[in-house]
């Protein structure tokens, strides 16, 4: 939304629920088209950023943006089911209304530094909604980065979420895809590896020459993600993750999200490792 | 050019602004605690002489405690439609006889609402609100604005800046010790007056309020002791707001003397305040965060009197048909203030949560927009019910060398 | 009153040199004069620091259920016979083990500067419940020797109001809260981890500081202590509104010794008036 004097900003956009996509046993996906035609058109935003999403009602609730950025007239959310709000989102129909206000905070560099490199996206869980925006915002693009790899791990084949677009990544020539799920989590006919992501990144053991590595998920895989990139010799202005913090108005005025001297909603949600390093451990 | 106005010319000028339709904020005493309040008739404001500081600070008139900021309505067709509060129907308003602590709170608040995207009901309430401040001619042992950077006659924030002009009749500085002054601020103004004849509506006969924690409040009538009576003011316009008061109600001012001596308290600052950041860069984690905030209660006394805390919550209210979203004060302080949706709460305990409020205040909103959000008013340490002193914390802090971390007392 | 609080240091530094209790929760003086402030202690070496004095006014036991100062192990707490019926009621609600805390009693003549007006009419000057009574050579009352609550005078003005003056009265008075919890936070009874106005599944108490929203936490606080609240006063102090809190919990405690015969916070071993329902005997009787 611009900065224009005096409007509304606590005001959401309407839009409507043009699909429902159940991911996994407890976690949907809700494709949202803008109601009004303007908005539809004009509306962009860069992949990392979020939104506040509500049903009247019951409140709003923080999600990414999910979707590619470079995906115009739509957005989606990607969300499990925690609460008030997230339980009212599982429960519309196609056709509803769902408030949309955003796009708010920083974004993953792309064009101001990733472009011409090589990417390594790491996404754990339901932590690939944000990666999964960058991952389509890149390979929309794809001529104009060099090696991608894309990791990606779940606690079982079942809690996967974005199953159809996996199998995609998965057959891109131009990608190097790699899947895997918990010891335990893996199916009859598994084809994929076993192991936690953070052994499996270890493995794979992606290049940090000219690299970029964006990585998402829970707290704790990124606690035990992040040193293995350290130690593959990724440096960590070259890590970026995205922080969640329990958020109100999205827009820095609320005062309840900050890390240390950081707003989550303004001074990230993307942050690098080095950043993180130099932030209090209250997130 | 600089004009007086007596009292009375004073609530004249009250009587004037209510008449023309306009909303006038000024101090009153209601059970004995005197608030800023919107007034309903001019007999309910105080002069300048007969209170310190009202309890809590005027923000709820820029930022009002719940506050609606759309309205929804589903239609058959189970549709969404959202209607916007009408912002210029709000009314103009008058903060007739504000404190410069109080005044000074809107630069700062300003910082906070207008970063990137600003707040539409903070600024059109600031763009419909002409503010007149009575600078201090006494203080009390919970003041410390100078130690901040403020001063009891500061201009900051302010249209129209009145000062008391001294008329010999003394008693102007620090309020007197608090032994013998019995019937300071009690809610009943003196003693315990209370028989089987009151008009309980009143409120009287009840231990409400601050007067036990402290013999000294502010806000709190001083009964007789102040033997001033009411008193002329120096005026002197300092915005354009502030020029078209004074020219719309000319006929309430005279010209001043030349230079007419004014009486305004001397506070000495307590503490070197540009000790204090230095510090809490580097003391993020101490033992001294659990030292002081053991005893917090984790309640919002502090922050919904403060003139620049601004934290607040969004909610929605109504059914499925229609209803609002509010905009709602909301405090760091409490439990769940950060607690996600997964159960996990980054600030778990209450010397977490109170040193987030010392940082917010003193470290990054200076870092973030070059001033502190805190005016030394001291409401904070009046009203908490544990008697959490910042004004304490803050001396301390300035005064610690930078030791190893360990026990706090001086 | 100086041997007093010498008395009381000598035993807090006992009880922590010993190891009988991990922490002392006590008053200590404020930096400004006539201001005391709760002070929680873990070592013998601080127990200097205690106070005893008549702006002792918070009620203690308000710490007895918090986490951080209970997992270090027992604790010992220096209550007025006021804040003793507290700790009796986190008895009585299993909230904290006998054995886990240690019940220091001070003689109390009233606090306040003025005198407080709920002193006035108290009949727990020595704390029926504690493990030590200081001084010590005080003596325990026999019995009680009047019933605060049904001699209240504030609440009998507030009962002879005409229910439209009544609702009057409330209304102007509780349109001031705020919603800030000051009430909740200091009172030693409202101990839930989440409480009734923080769960929103549904939001059954708006937590929007408006009329309806006021009227309705302040009705539910009141409704969730009646039969529960010792009349300590804590609330009302609390209040940064000066909302005549004590009125409402003194009308409710009236109530509940009317009809139930029952007064919070006295005997450790009673069942709360209003926490059990006994299909057996008289009981019936209630419905009809």
């Amino acid at each position: 939304m611009p900065a224009a004097t005096l409007t509304n900003i606590y005001a959401p956009y309407l839009t409507t629920v043009d699909e429902i996509i159940p991911e996994a046993p407890g976690i949907t996906t809700l494709k949202l088209s803008f109601q009004d035609e303007r908005v539809a058109k004009d509306f962009s935003f860069k992949a990392g950023q979020f939104g506040e999403y509500s049903i009247f009602g019951e409140g709003e609730c923080t999600f990414c943006i999910a979707s590619g950025a470079t995906r115009k007239g739509y957005i989606e959310c990607s969300f499990q089911k925690v609460g008030r709000v997230t339980a009212a989102l599982l429960d519309v129909n196609v056709g509803d209304t769902v408030g949309f206000r955003g796009p708010y905070g920083n974004h993953f560099p792309l064009d101001e530094k990733i472009k011409g490199h090589n990417v390594v996206f790491i996404g754990m869980g339901i932590g690939l909604a944000p990666v999964r925006s960058v991952i389509w915002s890149c390979l929309d693009e794809r001529a104009q980065y060099k090696d991608v790899t894309i990791i990606y791990g779940a606690r079982s084949a079942d809690l996967m979420v974005y199953k159809r677009e996996l199998a995609q990544w998965a057959a891109m020539p131009d990608v190097k895809f790699v899947k895997t799920v918990d010891p335990g989590g893996n199916p009859p006919g598994w084809d994929g590896e076993v192991g936690f992501v953070p052994a499996i990144v270890e493995k794979a053991a992606p290049s940090p020459e000219d690299s970029y590595a964006i990585l998402c998920g829970p707290p704790i895989g990124i606690k035990f993600t992040l040193p293995v990139l350290l130690k593959l010799g990724f440096p960590p202005e070259r890590i970026y993750t995205t922080l969640e913090n329990r958020m109100k108005c999205g827009l820095g005025k609320c005062g309840r999200c900050n890390v240390g001297g950081k707003y989550v909603c303004k001074d990230g949600p993307v942050f690098t490792a080095a950043e993180l390093k130099a932030l209090p451990a209250e997130y | 050019m600089a004009q007086v106005i007596t009292q009375e010319n004073l609530v004249q000028l009250a009587g004037k602004l209510l008449a023309a339709g306009k909303r006038v904020i000024a101090p009153v005493r209601i059970d004995g605690q005197v608030c800023y309040q919107a007034l309903f008739f001019t007999g309910e404001m105080l002069p300048e002489s007969e209170y310190v500081l009202p309890r809590a600070s005027f923000k709820e008139f820029f930022f009002p405690r719940t506050e609606c900021v759309l309205r929804y309505q589903y239609d058959e067709k189970n549709q969404a439609r959202l209607e916007e509060p009408a912002l210029d129907s709000l009314p103009e308003q008058v903060i007739l006889g504000c404190r410069p602590c109080d005044a000074a709170s809107l630069p700062i608040l300003d910082q906070v609402f207008g970063w990137d995207y600003k707040d539409p009901f903070y600024f059109k309430r600031r763009e419909k609100t002409t503010v007149v401040t009575i600078a201090c001619s006494r203080h009390d042992e919970q003041c410390y604005c100078t130690s901040i950077g403020y001063a009891p006659d500061h201009k900051a924030g302010s249209d129209v800046l009145l000062k008391r002009i001294a008329d010999g009749s003394g008693n102007a500085g620090i309020l007197p010790a608090p032994d013998g002054r019995r019937d300071a601020g009690h809610p009943n103004g003196g003693q315990d007056a209370r028989g089987p004849g009151k008009n309980l509506a009143s409120g009287e006969g009840t231990d409400t309020n601050l007067r036990s924690k402290l013999a000294v409040c502010p806000g709190l009538s001083n009964g007789g002791q102040d033997a001033r009576g009411p008193g002329k003011y120096l005026a002197e316009a300092l915005t354009e707001k502030g020029q078209a008061l004074l020219a719309a109600h000319k006929n309430l001012f005279e010209e001043a003397p030349a230079a007419p001596a004014v009486q305004v308290t001397k506070l000495e600052a307590a503490f070197d305040v540009e000790k204090v950041k230095p510090w809490l860069d580097g003391h993020f984690e101490d033992a001294m965060w659990l030292e002081i905030a053991s005893k917090c209660l984790g309640c919002g006394a502090c922050a919904f009197g403060c003139p620049t805390c601004h934290c607040f919550d969004i909610v929605d209210e109504g059914d499925l048909k229609s209803g609002r979203r509010l905009k709602n004060w909301d405090t760091c302080s409490s439990c769940l203030f950060t607690v996600h949706g997964s159960g996990h709460n980054p600030r778990a305990s209450q010397e977490q949560r109170y040193r987030q409020r010392v940082l917010h205040k003193f470290k990054y909103y200076l870092e973030k927009f070059k001033l502190r959000a805190c005016t030394g008013c001291g409401r904070c340490s009046v009203r908490c019910p544990v008697g959490l002193d910042l004004h304490e914390v803050l001396r301390t802090i300035a005064g610690r060398s930078d030791g190893p971390s360990g026990t706090v007392r001086n | 009153m100086p041997e007093v609080v010498e008395e009381l240091r000598a035993l807090a530094r006992d009880l922590l040199a010993k190891g009988t209790v991990k922490t002392v929760i006590g008053y200590k003086a404020e930096r400004l004069a006539n201001r005391v402030s709760p002070l929680i202690i873990t070592s013998p070496d601080r127990a200097g620091e205690l106070v005893w004095n008549k702006y002792c006014l918070n009620n203690l036991a308000v710490y007895l259920t918090r986490g951080e100062v209970m997992r270090r192990g027992p604790a010992a707490v220096v209550v007025k016979g006021c804040d003793a019926r507290a700790v009796c009621g986190l008895l009585q609600e299993g909230q904290i083990a006998r054995q886990n805390v240690v019940i220091i009693g001070m003689v109390c003549e009233g606090v306040g500067e003025p005198l407080l007006e709920m002193c006035k009419s108290c009949d727990v000057h020595v704390p029926r419940l504690a493990d030590y009574i200081i001084p010590k050579e005080a003596q325990k009352p026999a019995e009680a020797a009047k019933t605060p609550a049904e001699a209240d005078a504030e609440v009998a003005r507030l009962e002879a109001l005409t229910p439209e003056e009544r609702w009057k009265f409330w209304r102007e008075k509780l349109e001031r809260c705020i919603k800030c919890y000051a009430c909740r936070q200091a009172c030693p009874l409202c101990y839930c981890k989440r409480c009734v106005v923080e769960k929103n599944q549904p939001q059954w108490i708006s937590t929007s500081a408006h009329a309806a929203g006021n009227f309705a936490w302040n009705a539910i606080r009141a409704m969730h202590l009646a039969g529960r609240c010792g009349a300590c006063g804590a609330c009302e102090r609390a209040c940064p509104q000066g909302i005549p809190l004590m009125l409402l919990n003194k009308k409710m405690a009236k109530e509940v010794a009317l009809h139930f015969n029952y007064r919070a916070g006295y005997d450790p071993a009673a069942t709360p008036a209003l926490r059990t329902f006994d299909a057996r005997g008289d009981n019936d009787e209630l419905f009809r």
